[in-house]
């Protein structure tokens, strides 16, 4: 009889020490939350729709494009690519190859190279410029990644494209602007423009397996070896 | 009161002593304009006298306590830093002092009462003169430089010892805000729920209170006040793997051969020699939390100390684990106790003061 009571005893013991524990963790445990959710400030919608866009672009090998230039309609092809070997390291860049027509073109975060028989550097913000328009995944995420990382403005406006609800994106940071416009179910870019003289929007899709096919031909063997599509 | 601060007076005087020497290096650097060319890191401030001591991951608190978190997909970003730091740098913004002063004030500040307060605490561990020589060896520690940098070593410092010291006055209520304050600054402080946990039951047993539910509640405050951060993570950026994210992007991803990889690191060409030092310091942690094993402290200590150390290497390398080290608790008292002897300890203390300023010197030179 004595037993009963003190196990009874025990559990009660138990389940009131269980009980003021996980209450006291739990308070504790609000508080922090609530401390970093008052005191911490939030993203803006853009820029969160911003980091989707670029784990969106993250996860693409190859982009295709079409923009109007001069009255023209200009299609790219831009595949994920490395460059190399450079230095003693015999390092590979990663980078992107751009294919407008016969027109081949490598980006890297370091340098851009214009491919015809040869290789030769290219410099001035262009290339880069043409790697965006060509919705390069890795040249596009880094042009977003730098407007994040210094945590410029991005706003966010409700567009309709060919009659579908879209996102369009504004980003500023001092003079450079960026306008993408996003599919807010995936978040893929749809289009984009660089605020630029000259400029107009160049619009984005995933590319097929038969377009990055087609547009390797162009390169010549020995290029081939230098300029490797991204596996 | 008097008699008080005259019994702490060489710990107070420890503590300030190596943060003057610390916060005078960094001017000597500022002014000195050493090391040459550009700043290491993107976005630091240049102007200030103490600069230097907001390098590194300094930057990335001061981007979180200005914009809060935001998680950049395969770039380097700021959900792999822990809470506490920005919270209390953006709670004292109504000071009008900047982040960089702010921050700096409140390391300092944090540190000297982590001190006196890890002094409190070997006390109730240890002979007096162990206790005293341990803390003396924690403020001119080498690495202790990082307790003055704009990161949340010292806050995480003196909250760990206060939650551990509160434990063992049976103050459990105190003991779980201290730990959960800690457990927001850095995560290695969710390991001290072990000590807590064991004092738990240990003083349970002493006053036949076993079932003491706030002491219990003591012990899983770091854990929970750690869950919270994914928590918000994903309410703020609607991903609560944001931190697991941001770690891979910083180059750390654990698994189960994590160790391998950090030593395969070690010996890559082309790979930093500033990774030689964590590795060095790897191995002292180690070896003093065995020197404490012999002065007869208990295994939940030593393991939390060991697993401080020893864990961030399953991410797959050393980098860091010198600083993360810092807050192994068990070490210095290891040191206190190789150290106890005055023959040993003044010339112990001598060397540490000088890597100490090496160390500061050196902090634009590689992330510590």
């Amino acid at each position: 009889m004595e037993s009963a009571t003190s196990r009874i005893g025990w559990v009660r013991l138990a389940v009131a020490s269980g009980a003021t524990a996980a209450g006291l963790a739990a308070l504790l445990a609000g508080a922090a939350f609530g401390l970093q959710a008052v005191t911490l400030p939030r993203p803006s919608p853009g820029q969160l729709i911003a980091a989707q866009t670029m784990r969106w672009l993250t996860g693409q090998h190859a982009v295709k494009s079409v923009a109007l230039v001069r009255g023209r309609h200009v299609s790219s092809v831009c595949v994920n690519a490395t460059i190399g070997p450079f230095g003693r390291t015999r390092r590979r860049l990663h980078g992107s190859l751009v294919v407008t027509g016969r027109r081949r073109l490598v980006e890297t975060r370091f340098a851009s190279f214009r491919l015809g028989s040869t290789l030769r550097e290219q410099d001035g913000p262009l290339p880069a410029i043409r790697a965006v328009l060509a919705g390069c995944p890795r040249t596009l995420e880094r042009r977003i990644g730098r407007f994040l990382d210094d945590r410029a403005p991005v706003h966010a406006k409700r567009v309709f494209l060919h009659g579908e609800r879209m996102l369009r994106l504004s980003f500023r940071r001092r003079r450079i602007r960026l306008f993408l416009i996003v599919d807010p179910r995936t978040f893929a870019p749809v289009a984009v423009r660089i605020a630029r003289e000259g400029t107009d929007w160049s619009y984005l899709a995933p590319a097929a397996r038969h377009d990055v096919v087609r547009s390797a031909l162009g390169l010549s063997r020995r290029l081939r070896l230098i300029v490797k599509e991204d596996a | 009161m008097s008699v008080w601060l005259r019994e702490r007076r060489a710990i107070l005087a420890a503590a300030v002593g190596s943060r003057v020497l610390v916060l005078s290096a960094a001017a000597a650097d500022h002014r000195l304009h050493w090391p040459r060319g550009r700043v290491p890191v993107h976005g630091a401030s240049t102007a200030h006298m103490l600069s230097i001591l907001s390098y590194w991951d300094g930057v990335w608190y001061r981007t979180v306590a200005e914009q809060g978190y935001l998680l950049i997909p395969g770039r380097q970003s700021d959900p792999a830093f822990f809470p506490l730091f920005p919270i209390v740098l953006r709670a004292l913004e109504g000071f009008g002092l900047s982040f960089l002063t702010t921050g700096i004030l409140v390391a300092n500040g944090a540190f000297v009462i982590g001190i006196v307060a890890f002094y409190e605490l070997s006390r109730r561990l240890m002979p007096v003169d162990v206790a005293r020589t341990s803390a003396m060896v924690a403020a001119f520690f080498p690495m202790s430089f990082v307790f003055s940098m704009t990161y949340p070593e010292s806050l995480v410092l003196a909250a760990l010892a206060l939650a551990l010291l509160f434990a063992l006055n049976g103050r459990w209520t105190l003991s779980a805000v201290a730990g959960a304050a800690a457990a927001l600054g850095r995560p290695e402080a969710m390991f001290f729920a072990l000590p807590l946990a064991a004092i738990a039951i240990g003083l349970g047993r002493l006053t036949g209170r076993v079932g003491n539910g706030r002491a219990i509640g003591a012990a899983f405050a770091p854990v929970a006040s750690i869950a919270t951060f994914p928590l918000y993570l994903g309410w703020a950026l609607d991903n609560p793997t944001a931190w697991n994210g941001a770690q891979r992007a910083w180059g750390r991803s654990f698994s189960v051969d994590g160790i391998v990889r950090a030593f395969n690191q070690l010996l890559e060409r082309g790979q930093s020699p500033w990774l030689w030092r964590d590795a060095a310091f790897c191995l002292i942690y180690l070896g003093l939390i065995a020197a404490a094993h012999r002065l007869g402290i208990s295994w939940p200590w030593l393991v939390a100390g060991a697993a401080l150390v020893v864990l961030p290497l399953a991410s797959g390398t050393f980098m860091s684990d010198a600083r993360f080290g810092v807050l192994a608790l068990p070490a210095y008292w290891g040191a206190g106790a190789l150290a106890r002897r005055r023959l040993v300890r003044l010339p112990l203390l001598v060397v540490s003061a000088g890597l100490l300023v090496a160390g500061t010197m050196t902090i634009p030179l590689a992330n510590p």
